[in-house]
């Protein structure tokens, strides 16, 4: 008995011990480990499908490679053991991340619904502000759906939905993995419109193979039943049916059925631009070939020169006071004012990094740096009379297939608005807390929240999409705009309708939010109107594109702000709505900036005065060092009396 | 560095004041008092009249100068911005001007006598001393008048340099510490020069 027990303990330890020692044996050596070099290392590798299966010249049916599987074959780090687990934990995927510090408000993903009259900011991230998708009723998969187009995959893309029927569709889609691809492969064939496609087709599983250049799929997942499985045969008994099917080159194996990847550490610029691109609908600079780029980049630089990373992947993004947000130890030394102004108080000077002029600011006053960021007088479009409309590649697609092209397509943000910057969420010792704002104006774009909600507990929040859109159909038309995508044209009394119809089938009163104001049936059925800390606008900061000092704010004089009529502080910002009666109105820049506007008025006016100032000044001083020279003049003149004994 | 440095001096400053008043106070009426008197048609002069104006007016512009530039620094800790500046500004420009006139008016009389070199004098083995003149403060009277003058430049200058587009941010904020301590001994000095003259002044 008591030998049998000695062999169960041997044999249980056995089982527990073999599979861990194989595992060590079998462990690599850590890739991600860099050894300094600067040289490009070769990607000629094989592409391994989900389940690590090599992809073949000969393979049928073709697989689609994983990323995770293919580049974790050598992308192993010795923490984690693979490099993915680590990666998914950088900046592009980790918003839905609870203990992440949202950092500084940032631009959000804009849900928009032409014909329910919505527009809404959206994101994981704790920005105030901004709701959570979840509060609009959107699960990640159907966040995925709206926004996987411009994501690099991860993230809410590879949290299982708790919906049955979404669970049963991701067998069917599969996983939409981080595709490193999207930003490190340099082939010109890389196409993140092709990724878009894919995305909007829920292959998600072949996403990446079907953006990269050396294969072409076909298909729609999203057409396929719920039992459809991938990996069997294809008997297909609806003609119409076309189940997702990759084709790849032939000759792109090698004997070896390797693959060559031009992958590359230092990401092009093209490929952030993918979904970071701006646009400023000036008419004029509105096409590509008329508007410049940012400075740093035609200077030479690339993205990533100043937005870096290691291989975890916590980019910075290159504001002051970063590192109170970051773990990445250049946080918060990526900055304008890192590379750009010289700090005598560091022994190692920053300032002039890869060549940046160091700044000399001739004739500013300093309190200009206490009052302002970098980026108000270097970044953004020039101020004007009233604020332009912009676009952006995540909010309006841009890059993807068959997008609307239109100036008046949803959603509208509104730009360059000149605010005080708002408060960064930052962590201290493993706990999220709020670094309060810095007080400093800087240049915004600005977007004015319009949703249908319900107002509980003194708390508006948005009605799910769907329980808006049948009751809106019936009462709004958005068939004039169909084409722009332009807001529809929504009369007060459309809104009544549509309150009074909510009212019956959700909680609470219902509400309409729309440029600034609160739309609301009082207790006689008729509808009120009043501002509202809900409707008001979400602001995120400009960073790009920077002018040169030339083209700064400020070169022409201080009048460039400090005008009675200047842009800077008296620029009419658009108050946008879809509400027909409340259009054409405007806010002043200055109800933005925490500043009385009388004072601004009036420090505006003594700048006229400035110029006498300066003169009587110097003629004073003038006067008092004649008055001085003459007396010290006198003084020497009885000194050498005295000292020649005639006094 | 400079708020502290600046909220010591006023301390010091007006503690010595108090205890110059509290101690020497009766010594230097009965100094004052033995002065000679100004005709009294003079004291009615139209110019008379203006320079008293003059003054009046400095003092009240020093003193909304002071405290426009010093209660944001000292008390609120931040640099001076808003309405503190328009009227700082207003005030500080209204100021020079009459320190331009009062310069003008009172040079001659605030030229320095032999009798303050006791030093000179005895090594030159020149005239007998007059030391009560010596005693009466007014050296220091004097002295804090030129001193003002002299300050004076330097604390505008500083200002106008900086409204021109000569000098980058380090020369700025150079100018900007010329201009914060060039005020701060003004200050001060002005303060001992008025405390000093209403001696003068209540004797006449």
């Amino acid at each position: 008995m008591r030998n049998a027990l000695h062999i169960t303990f041997v044999l249980i330890l056995t089982a527990v011990v073999l599979p861990a020692k194989a595992d060590s044996v079998d462990n690599k050596t850590p890739s991600d480990e860099s050894d300094g070099s600067r040289a490009n290392f070769v990607h000629l590798i094989p592409l391994l499908d989900e389940d690590g299966k090599k992809n073949t010249a000969d393979g049928e049916p073709a697989m689609p490679f994983s990323i995770r599987q293919t580049c974790s074959d050598c992308h192993i780090n010795d923490e984690v053991y693979h490099s993915y687990d680590k990666i998914r934990r950088g900046w592009h995927f980790n918003a839905v991340e609870p203990n992440v510090p949202p950092g500084r408000i940032g631009q959000p993903w804009i849900f928009v619904d032409a014909p329910t009259a919505t527009q809404l900011p959206l994101s994981y991230r704790q920005w105030p502000g901004v709701f959570r998708p979840d509060e609009v009723g959107l699960t990640t998969w159907q966040f995925v759906q709206l926004f996987g187009r411009q994501m690099p995959g991860g993230g809410p893309a590879e949290i299982d939905s708790d919906d049955f029927e979404e669970v049963m569709r991701g067998f069917v889609s599969g996983k939409l993995e981080i595709n490193c691809l999207s930003c490190h492969n340099a082939d010109p064939g890389q196409s993140q419109a092709e990724y878009a496609l894919q995305v909007a087709r829920q292959n998600y599983r072949w996403a990446a193979t079907g953006a990269c250049e050396f294969a072409m799929v076909t298909g729609l997942a999203a057409k396929m039943s719920d039992t459809y499985d991938y990996k069997m045969p294809e008997v297909l008994d609806n003609p119409e049916l076309r189940p997702p099917t990759v084709h790849y080159r032939k000759s792109i194996f090698d004997s070896k059925n390797q693959v060559l990847f031009d992958i590359v550490r230092k990401v092009p610029n093209e490929r952030c631009y993918f979904c970071h691109s701006n646009v400023d609908m000036t008419g004029r600079e509105a096409h590509k070939w008329s508007a410049d780029e940012d400075v740093h980049l035609a200077a030479g630089l690339n993205c990533v020169d100043c937005h870096r990373n290691g291989v975890d992947h916590n980019i910075t993004r290159g504001y002051e006071r970063e590192d109170c947000a970051s773990t990445n130890p250049l946080a918060g030394k990526l900055s304008c004012k890192a590379c750009h102004i010289r700090d005598e108080s560091l022994s190692v000077p920053t300032a002039g990094r890869l060549g940046a002029p160091v700044a000399k600011h001739k004739g500013m006053p300093t309190v200009h740096f206490d009052k302002l960021s970098c980026t108000a007088c270097h970044s953004g479009p020039w101020p004007a009379e009233t604020t332009i409309r912009g676009k952006t590649s995540r909010a309006h697609a841009l890059g993807t297939l068959n997008v609307n092209k239109s100036d008046e397509v949803l959603p509208h943000i509104i730009e360059p608005v000149f605010a005080e910057q708002q408060s960064i969420g930052a962590a201290y010792k493993g706990k999220l807390l709020v670094l309060s704002s810095d007080g400093k104006i800087a240049p915004h774009k600005l977007a004015w929240p319009a949703f249908w909600g319900r107002l509980k507990e003194q708390k508006i929040t948005p009605i799910d999409i769907e329980i808006v859109r049948p009751i809106a159909a019936k009462i709004i038309s958005s068939e004039k705009n169909r084409r722009t995508g332009d807001w529809p044209d929504l009369t007060e009394q459309q809104i009544e309708q549509v309150l009074s119809l909510l009212s019956t089938q959700t909680e609470g009163q219902p509400v309409y939010i729309a440029g600034g104001k609160l739309f609301q049936l009082n207790s006689s059925g008729k509808l009120s109107v009043e501002e509202h800390n809900a409707a008001k606008p979400y602001l995120w900061p400009i960073a790009h594109n920077v002018r040169p000092a030339a083209q700064s704010l400020g070169i022409n004089g201080c009048q460039d702000c400090h005008s009675i009529d200047g842009a800077f502080s008296f620029g009419m910002v658009e108050v946008d709505t879809p509400v027909v009666s409340e259009r054409g109105s405007y806010k002043k820049m200055v109800e933005f900036q925490d500043v009385n506007a009388t004072y601004m008025k009036l420090f505006a006016v003594s700048f006229i005065f400035r110029p006498w100032l300066k003169t009587v000044a110097i003629v004073v001083s003038m006067i008092l060092g004649v008055i001085l020279l003459l007396y010290a003049l006198k003084a020497l003149a009885r000194i050498t009396k005295i000292l020649a004994g005639e006094d | 560095m400079f708020r502290i440095v600046s909220t010591v001096a006023f301390l010091i400053g007006f503690a010595g004041i108090a205890l110059h008043w509290l101690f020497f106070r009766s010594k230097l009426k009965a100094l004052y008092a033995k002065r000679r008197q100004q005709p009294p048609q003079q004291k009615l002069s139209p110019l008379y009249r203006l320079r008293k104006a003059i003054y009046i007016l400095a003092l009240l512009c020093f003193a909304a100068s002071v405290v426009t530039g010093f209660f944001p620094l000292l008390i609120l800790a931040e640099s001076i911005f808003g309405y503190w500046s328009m009227v700082h500004i207003t005030a500080a420009i209204v100021f020079a001007c009459c320190l331009a006139a009062l310069a003008a008016f009172n040079a001659e009389l605030y030229r320095f006598d032999k009798n303050y070199c006791p030093w000179l004098k005895k090594l030159l083995k020149r005239g007998d001393l007059d030391e009560e003149v010596g005693e009466r403060s007014e050296f220091v009277l004097k002295a804090s008048f030129w001193l003002i003058i002299l300050l004076a430049v330097p604390l505008i200058m500083s200002m106008v340099l900086s409204m021109f587009a000569f000098f980058g941010t380090v020369i700025q904020e150079f100018l900007a510490e010329t201009h914060r301590y060039c005020a701060l001994l003004l200050s001060l000095i002005l303060i001992i020069h008025s405390y000093l003259l209403s001696f003068v002044k209540k004797n006449e």
